[in-house]
């Protein structure tokens, strides 16, 4: 602990003394004694090193403006040393639901109206679906169907928790980046030279694309035991994508005004966060036991 | 030699012989020993001052971000009593999102600003651990959980019928729970970083606009201008969750352990 305070009264240290720009001398501390030298931690368990890692995963989409997302997916992790990890985490949007907000749209009182104000914002085709007989919202709002992202994966700190000084479990932090390809479904588009109205209601219909994004997350592993694992990890991943398929953008200053089409003018940043829960499992089954 | 020839008053002499230690020998007995670490902070009888920032995880409408402050006293190693407060005002965010959403769909979602909250709140530490960091050096942390009621100021936003609605402020009460983690840098210094959630029934616009003319008579249901029309009848259960991220101050900073190490 007192290493780490000094650490941290040393960096402060000295980016004060290169504030001052003047000329600073380091001072050496030296530790004596019989724990000279000694490591921090003796016959630790080493859970990662050398071990393959396969986590099933269901990760939570946070704060959603029209569809929740719930993605199933799988890590896979090898570990290199203790500290560091390589690996790909891939999910599948499996499981989506509305937002209060898109249940609101729908509805047929209070909702959108379809008419000739929201004809390009919102399918106004008149059919034998619910919600008043228009095709729900929810058809044309953006869907996180895939995620496939390599990462390295750090892992600065491990230790234990003790919980009622009953149960004891080892666990870590980590911080994981990557690059990942996502595939998402949003509204196609239309508008422009060439292509469908924005008003026709096959308009509206989703299309696939495939976006770059970069990805980080950080998260805690707990081991209960030698071979599985449980871990929480909450994770970004930015990009711009139209989730409502509104027509928004394009026009006027700035282009913050609606230009009569929809494309990829009409996409805004996300910073798309989520909350992932894992369970993992480590090959081979025994952890190496530290010097 | 026998020892007891030497100093045959030495307490294991005397103890020899008024115990049989063959038959002493034959007992059974449980092989454990509890190696007891001391904990790495005393928090019992002290006060924790942690001053935090509050930043909104689920409110995608309107951010109610906030500088906050806790005083929490420990009655003993594990419960906490204590109070704390957020200020909110001057600092909600109101989304560009809200806006395009009205605008495209022309639907409107009742917004609401918030000025302050504060709860009396109790404090429970289950979990403690110790983590070391780059193989290196070792820092104490603990987790813990609370819990309280209080008061939450709200106000709606008016963008329903903005011309005619002048909200105030509402007192709300407010439940609240949380979970966090304190990381010791020092036995009376730590960062916290902990996820709140402060629940209430808040109260929103009304989504309708009373019909009649402004120049009815100001308790007329029918006039706009009436306050008693511009409330929901409906009054959600609403969670504003936030991630606050502190420090936390024990005071006296120093403390004596009740056995020697």
């Amino acid at each position: 602990m007192r290493r780490f305070v000094r650490a941290v009264l040393a960096s402060i240290a000295v980016v004060g003394a290169l504030s001052t720009a003047s000329t600073a001398r380091a001072q050496e501390l030296e530790l004596t004694g019989p724990l000279k030298g000694a490591p921090a931690a003796r016959h630790l368990r080493l859970y990662r090193q050398g071990r393959l890692e396969l986590a099933p995963t269901a990760s939570f989409t946070l704060l959603d403006e029209y569809r929740r997302t719930i993605l199933l997916g799988a890590r896979l992790n090898y570990n290199i040393t203790d500290w560091i990890a390589i690996g790909v985490w891939g999910a599948d949007g499996a499981i989506t639901s509305d937002t209060s907000l898109a249940t609101e749209i729908n509805n047929p009182v209070t909702g959108a109206p379809r008419d000739v104000l929201t004809a390009i914002n919102v399918n106004h085709s008149n059919g034998t679906y619910p919600y008043g007989g228009y095709e729900p919202f929810t058809n044309q709002t953006a869907k996180l169907n895939y995620v496939i992202a390599p990462q390295v994966t750090f892992i600065p700190f491990r230790g234990k928790l003790a919980i009622f000084n009953k149960i004891f479990v080892d666990a870590d932090f980590y911080i994981a980046a990557g690059g990942a390809l996502v595939g998402i479904q949003e509204r196609g588009d239309c508008g422009a030279s060439g292509q469908i109205a924005c008003t026709a209601p096959n308009s509206f219909d989703l299309t696939s694309k495939t976006k770059v994004a970069p990805t980080g997350s950080v998260g805690f592993t707990f081991y209960p035991g030698d071979w599985f694992s449980i871990g929480v990890e909450y994770r970004a991943l930015p990009f711009a994508w139209n989730r409502a398929g509104f027509d928004s953008r394009g026009s006027g200053t700035n282009g913050n005004f609606p230009d009569g089409e929809v494309n990829s003018k009409d996409e805004t940043f996300r910073f798309n966060q989520m909350v992932t829960v894992s369970i993992g499992f480590s090959f081979p089954f025994k952890p190496k036991v530290s010097e | 030699m026998d020892i007891c020839q030497i100093t045959p008053d030495a307490p294991q002499c005397t103890a020899a012989k008024e115990i049989n230690f063959g038959e002493e020998a034959k007992k059974k007995v449980h092989a454990e020993v509890y190696a007891v670490e001391q904990q790495y902070v005393i928090k019992a009888q002290r006060l924790e001052i942690m001053p935090y920032w509050a930043f909104t995880l689920n409110d995608q409408f309107v951010s109610h971000d906030a500088p906050g402050l806790a005083l929490n006293y420990y009655i003993t190693q594990v419960l906490a009593v204590g109070v704390n407060g957020n200020w909110y005002g001057g600092l909600n965010a109101n989304s560009d999102f809200n806006f395009q959403n009205r605008r495209a769909a022309r639907v409107a979602v009742p917004l609401n600003d918030y000025q302050a909250s504060g709860d009396l709140n109790f404090t429970y530490v289950p979990m403690y651990g110790k983590f070391a960091g780059f193989g290196d050096f070792i820092f104490n942390y603990d987790a813990f959980l609370e819990g309280g009621v209080g008061l939450i100021r709200t106000e709606p936003i008016p963008v329903i019928d903005p011309d005619n609605r002048k909200f105030t402020w509402n007192n709300l009460v407010n439940f609240d729970v949380g979970i966090g983690v304190r990381i010791f840098f020092t036995r009376w210094l730590a960062a916290v970083i902990e996820v709140r959630d402060i629940m209430f029934f808040d109260k929103l616009e009304n989504l309708t606009i009373a019909s009649g003319s402004t120049t009815l008579s100001i308790n007329n249901p029918n006039n706009p201008l009436n306050p008693s029309t511009w409330y929901s009848d409906n009054h959600p259960f609403t969670n504003d969750v936030q991630l606050q991220v502190g420090v936390s101050l024990f005071l006296p900073t120093s403390f004596e352990y009740r056995l020697p190490k």
